[in-house]
């Protein structure tokens, strides 16, 4: 998804046009405040018009009425401009989906005949086959082959990535297209389910669903508007008891929509809106707003340790031979043992001894030469040349297995294996036969710069665990290095749960990255769920939250923007209630100076004329809003500062801003008024 | 007497207050703990309990826990409504008394069960003395009890194990081990300086000009003693304890001040030792920002009162001034002077302590959950600025929380200003704005059960009933509020205390604590003190500033 230029002129004036199409009773229902004031606004250009038949006709009425009428407008503007971005996120999503033909096969098989159908027609259930060029036209699942896929129209990134049946990269998602290769899959969901079709939902209605804590806000909203009504109501029986003849129905009016909290009322759905769309453009898609905002409240993040603390692949980066061994004999014999290891370690031992000792790699001859593929049981890979047995694995695998063929396991080697590990490093021990060689270290590479987001973290109160395969003391070491706070070494998916519920028992909030299908119990058990986008089927239905980058450390900015709606949330609030104070000493000397003179000696403003205040004060109630919407609606980049420092800063800005600007901006309108 | 003289006076009475409040608060403090976790029973009250079968362990729910609450009081209230009303037919009748109108009696039983003690008569003049001792006595102890209670569940909805209690062991205990202690000793002091205690209605005697004269008797120092310690505030007379027979010394009237402030102190202390965490913090910048408030409130009232106050000349101008600032903010009530004679901004300076929302300190046990229904609201929106889903000791607030937050924060603030709307409406002369100014002042004083009075006519059969409607919402509000509250809290998994959880103290939360105490009763009855005190203020400044010389 590209960025949407924030205030392009055909942007703002389509969520004007929209925000006139908000003024009907059915849209304006759902915000409690600004329903109020439609009542009110309408009401008034009812007494209007009736006014109007009696041949009476005020313009200071029809001033306030105008001005009413622009406050709603202003507050659905809010809403309808935080939307045009979600909207245009989301056409542009919908223009990918379009309608494609699919190959049905009948059996899962090449050779089972295919019958050429529109994707719409395609079922849970169906095999379907797609060929180099076709574009995937369902979601689903690889049941055989191998291709490489341009996901760009879904992540907008343009490498390609590989899918192949089984393991963790089995999953396609429609409408992304086949590059090269075949491959067969299983279609996972009906028509109008589809990943694309959830995302554009989500998108679309995002405003619908209310999270716990905007519930809370509206309930205490909805008292103090009910209190501010009651107020209003009972305004005119004081007055008129101590001799005033009272206030003009649209003079109460304006004083209701003055202090009611209508700033916080008018932005709040644009807030909610905007970090939806904010994640969206961090290529984010949550599946409940409930998520994000738990992530503001992350107590603890589990991240995996390969691809989002170090960089995806291991590097040798020495060889560490026996006493009794030469270091370039030792080269030599891992170069052999990697020869058929097309992993990134492999290669990369065969790049070290062409480096350090300019070691060319011999060819594998045919039949003289058998690869041993790495397996899980024996965790060894190497290779047989001719009589030569060549292997490499680790540690605990080549000791069983030295000793299984009757050698012996020289006393060195455990203090060099252990000397690397401890640097964070994995040691990769060579044997030739039932000769201990020596050691490969392979070094993983900690990202860079990722330090100071751990740091960021910590600072935000979010302790950070790293989870690998890997040993204690490679992992201590790369938890040392890479700062994060705790680790959990020769982790399995068990152990990823349990470690998970622990800290859920403890009340903790809980984030995890992952991908695989062995994360999905412990995914669906977090409190906040990261799926990488590349992640299986599985996982994705497991997490609350796919990131369409496949780049784990975007938990960072989920947390930042969860933290972000709840502080634009408080902020305003604490703003609007700031500010009803300073409209009241606009308000109050004006409107009751008539009866008691001596009353003026609180306009301190000195404002030109009691209709004047009114107007001013209305004025601003409604350019409060608007001057604030790029406030409620921007990214603010957010600084790691402690609760006390982000407290104090905002209770100045917000509280005491809100406590002081209203009054400037007042009597700035007034003068402007008294111009007119 | 000039102003600084009678501020040396007040100071040196503030500094003693504060130094016997902070000992007697950790004090009882612990007490409080002890009858709040409900552990470690002496063998003799278990047998008691057992005796009259009552389960100490039981734990209701919320909402039974106030039903219970509500019948044990209904109970009550019935009786001394019954009692009211059959009055001339008891007996040990020193006089008959003719039984209340219905409404009188309606109207005095809601006043003493909601700890309003608000009559527009003297009890010691309408009232037999066997109602008073076997009615209203019960009242002036069950009805503090009542709100220490709600407290009590409301405290221990944050302990693990997520049990409120049982009403009736939290009722029985409450008076056994503290109010019927704490005001037989105050009563004996209060007898010692001379206060009168008899069983008698009055005493006749042939004055020496001739004729006859009577005067009032009865069991003053008793019925003060608890009136003061429990937050209660009535008094037998009309004078209140501004009579010589009920505070006879300026010793009785201080100990009087400091009485009234134990309970409100102690129990705020003990939230603090109950909760653990940080809470021990937060507390005690709750007691000192409240603290810190009522002292402002009583150089205020020195301030613009140090001339008018020469109405009272028999204890001293600072110990009254003292007294009333106290009585006022802990809706206790009481007077030893007439609120009527303070200049309007004395007595706007006492509006303001209630409309506050009766939280500085409070009255026993209501007090405390007042402060906490504006505490959660500041923790409320402190928690969305700092970004974090706002959380009390680690309970979530949520939507549940914030309605019955609602409800106590603004609740009678809501019913304050609908009642003032009606009252006006209603009336069918115009009023000048010092009768708006007694309306808004005897309303917000039933709403908040508070008792006082700034003068103003308010006896006929109507008021009667709508001050005593007007007392019982008031008084369920923050009772219902707090224990839906503690009903809330009590279903919420506790999360532990974490770095970046909002600090509940310092400087920042005091001042958005404090901003907020302010700003959300200004937001609502601003416009009321333009139309009454302020509008009041400015046509007597501008008449004539001379004219305050002569008081």
């Amino acid at each position: 998804m590209r960025t949407f230029t924030h205030f392009s002129k055909d942007r703002l004036l389509e969520a004007f046009k929209r925000s006139l199409g908000k003024l009907s009773p059915l849209e304006a229902w759902g915000n409690p405040v600004m329903f109020s004031v439609w009542v009110g606004t309408f009401l008034l250009i009812g007494y209007g018009l009736w006014q109007l038949s009696q041949g009476v006709f005020d313009r200071f009425d029809w001033a306030i009425t105008s001005i009413l009428l622009l406050t709603l407008i202003f507050a659905n503007f809010a809403e309808a401009f935080a939307e045009s971005r979600s909207q245009a996120q989301a056409s542009a999503l919908r223009k990918h989906q379009q309608e494609v033909s699919a190959k049905r096969l009948e059996e899962p098989n090449r050779q089972s005949p295919v019958t050429v159908v529109a994707s719409s027609v395609l079922r849970k259930g169906d095999y379907v086959l797609v060929e180099a060029g076709d574009i995937i036209p369902a979601d689903g699942e690889v049941i055989e082959g191998v291709a490489s896929i341009d996901e760009s129209a879904v992540t907008g990134e343009s490498a390609p990535v590989i899918r192949e049946a089984g393991g963790d990269f089995n999953s396609v998602t429609g409408c992304t297209r086949v590059l090269s290769d075949s491959l067969i899959f299983q279609v996972t969901v009906n028509p109008g389910e589809s990943f694309l079709d959830q995302m554009i939902q989500m998108v679309e209605h995002s405003s619908r669903q209310k999270t716990p804590n905007e519930q809370a806000l509206n309930a205490f909203l909805l008292w103090m508007l009910g209190l501010m009504i009651v107020v209003t109501l009972c305004l005119n029986p004081c007055l008129r008891f101590i001799g005033d003849p009272g206030l003009s129905f649209p003079m109460l009016m304006a004083f209701f929509v003055c202090v009611a909290p209508t700033t916080i009322g008018g932005l709040l759905s644009a807030v909610g809106i905007a970090g939806m769309s904010e994640l969206l453009n961090c290529n984010i898609i949550a599946t409940s707003r409930r998520a994000i905002e738990a992530a503001g409240d992350l107590d603890v993040l589990l991240l995996d340790k390969t691809g989002t603390i170090t960089l995806g692949n291991r590097q040798a980066s020495q060889f560490l031979p026996l006493k009794t061994v030469g270091v370039r004999s030792l080269a030599e014999a891992a170069q052999l043992a990697s020869l058929a290891d097309e992993t990134p370690e492999g290669r990369s031992i065969r790049v070290l001894a062409k480096e350090q000792f300019n070691l060319r790699g011999v060819e594998l001859q045919g039949a003289a030469c058998e690869a041993i593929p790495f397996s899980a049981q024996t965790r060894m890979s190497g290779v047989n040349i001719g009589a030569r047995k060549l292997r490499k694995g680790a540690y605990d695998a080549i000791v069983t297995f030295v000793e299984s063929i009757g050698g012996k396991v020289p006393a060195e080697l455990k203090g060099i294996v252990d000397d690397v590990a401890r640097q964070g490093s994995t040691p990769l021990v060579v044997v030739e036969h039932h000769r201990i060689l020596g050691v490969v270290e392979l070094k993983d590479i900690v990202k860079g710069g990722i330090q100071e987001r751990f740091d960021a973290l910590r600072k935000m109160g979010i302790k950070t665990i790293m989870i690998t395969g890997d040993n204690r003391l490679t992992a201590a070491a790369i938890a040392a290095e890479a700062h994060v706070d705790d680790f959990l070494s020769q982790a399995t998916p068990a152990d990823k749960l349990k470690l998970i519920r622990e800290y859920q028992a403890q009340g903790k909030l809980v984030a995890m990255t992952g991908d695989g299908t062995n994360d999905a119990p412990a995914l669906a058990q977090a409190d906040v769920a990261v799926v990488m986008n590349s992640g299986t089927q599985a996982a994705k239905e497991a997490g609350n939250m796919i990131d369409l980058d496949s780049n784990p450390t975007k938990l960072i900015e989920i947390v930042y923007t969860g933290k972000q709606i709840l502080m634009m949330r408080g902020r305003l609030t604490v703003f609007s209630i700031a500010s009803d104070m300073a409209k009241y000493f606009a308000l109050l000397p004006a409107l009751f100076a008539g009866m008691h003179p001596g009353l003026s000696r609180f306009d301190f403003l000195h404002l030109s004329s009691p209709q004047n205040a009114i107007l001013s004060v209305t004025l601003l109630n409604a350019f409060t809003i608007v001057a604030l919407l790029p406030f409620a609606i921007q990214k603010v980049k957010y600084q790691s500062l402690s609760t006390a420092q982000i407290l104090w800063k905002n209770l100045l800005i917000y509280g005491l801003g809100g406590l002081i600007l209203p009054f400037v901006g007042i009597k700035l309108i007034d003068c402007i008024l008294r111009v007119l | 007497m000039n102003f600084f003289d009678s501020l040396k006076e007040t100071l040196v009475q503030w500094v003693l207050l504060l130094a016997a409040w902070v000992f007697l608060s950790r004090l009882m403090g612990t007490v409080w703990v002890w009858l709040i976790e409900v552990k470690q029973i002496p063998r003799f009250e278990k047998k008691v309990f057992g005796f009259l079968k009552i389960d100490l362990e039981e734990s209701l729910s919320w909402a039974s826990y106030g039903v219970e609450l509500l019948k044990i009081n209904l109970l009550v209230g019935f009786w001394l409504f019954l009692l009211l009303k059959v009055q001339n037919h008891l007996p040990f009748l020193e006089k008959t008394l003719s039984p209340l109108s219905f409404a009188e009696a309606f109207n005095v039983s809601v006043s003493f069960m909601t700890q309003t003690n608000w009559q527009t008569f003297s009890l010691q003049e309408r009232v037999a003395v066997p109602v008073i001792a076997l009615g209203i006595f019960i009242f002036q102890f069950l009805a503090p009890a009542t709100g220490i209670a709600v407290a009590f569940a409301w405290m221990r909805s944050f302990l693990p194990g997520g049990k409120l209690g049982s009403p009736v062991v939290d009722l029985l205990r409450i008076i056994f081990y503290i109010l019927l202690p704490g005001s037989i000793l105050y009563g004996l002091v209060l007898i010692s300086q001379g206060a009168l205690q008899n069983l008698s209605q009055e005493l006749h005697f042939m004055p020496l000009i001739g004729g006859a004269g009577t005067l009032p008797q009865g069991p003053l120092a008793a019925f003060q003693s608890i009136a003061l310690f429990g937050n209660n505030g009535g008094g037998l007379l009309m004078a209140n304890f501004s009579h010589p027979y009920a505070n006879p010394t300026a010793w009785t009237q201080w100990l009087g001040a400091l009485f009234v402030g134990i309970i409100p102190t102690s129990l705020l202390y003990a939230f603090g030792e109950v909760v653990g965490r940080k809470a021990k913090g937060h507390v005690r910048l709750l007691w000192i920002v409240s603290f810190g408030l009522l002292f402002l409130g009583g150089i205020g009232l020195s301030a613009l009162d140090h001339e008018r106050l020469l109405y009272e000349s028999r204890l001293g101008i600072a110990g009254s001034e003292v007294f009333s600032v106290i009585s006022i903010a802990t809706g206790t009530g009481a007077n030893s002077i007439d609120y009527g004679t303070l200049s309007i901004m004395g007595q706007w300076i006492l509006m303001l302590f209630m409309q506050f929302g009766q939280l500085i300190f409070g009255g026993a046990g209501v007090g405390f959950c007042n402060m906490l229904f504006l505490v959660i609201f500041v923790v409320f929106l402190g928690g969305l600025m700092i970004g974090k889903t706002p959380q009390y000791f680690g309970k979530k607030i949520e939507l549940k929380e914030i309605l019955w937050m609602g409800l106590g924060l603004l609740g009678t603030s809501f019913m304050i200003i609908f009642a003032t709307g009606i009252v006006t409406l209603v009336q069918e002369e115009p009023g000048s704005p010092k009768a708006f100014m007694e309306i808004l002042y005897a309303i917000s004083s039933a709403a908040y059960n508070n008792g006082s009075s700034v003068g103003g006519s308010f006896s006929s059969d109507g008021y009667q009933f709508f001050f005593g409607a007007l007392m019982f919402i008031g008084r369920s509000i923050p009772l219902i509020a707090a224990l839906g509250l503690a009903g809330a809290f009590v279903g919420r998994k506790s999360s532990p205390e974490a770095s970046n959880d909002l600090p509940l103290s310092g400087l920042w939360f005091g001042s958005l604590y404090m901003s907020l105490m302010v700003i959300s009763p200004a937001l609502v009855y601003l416009p009321m003190w333009f139309i009454g005190p302020l509008a009041i203020n400015c046509l007597n400044s501008t008449a004539s500033m001379a004219s305050l010389g002569n008081f």
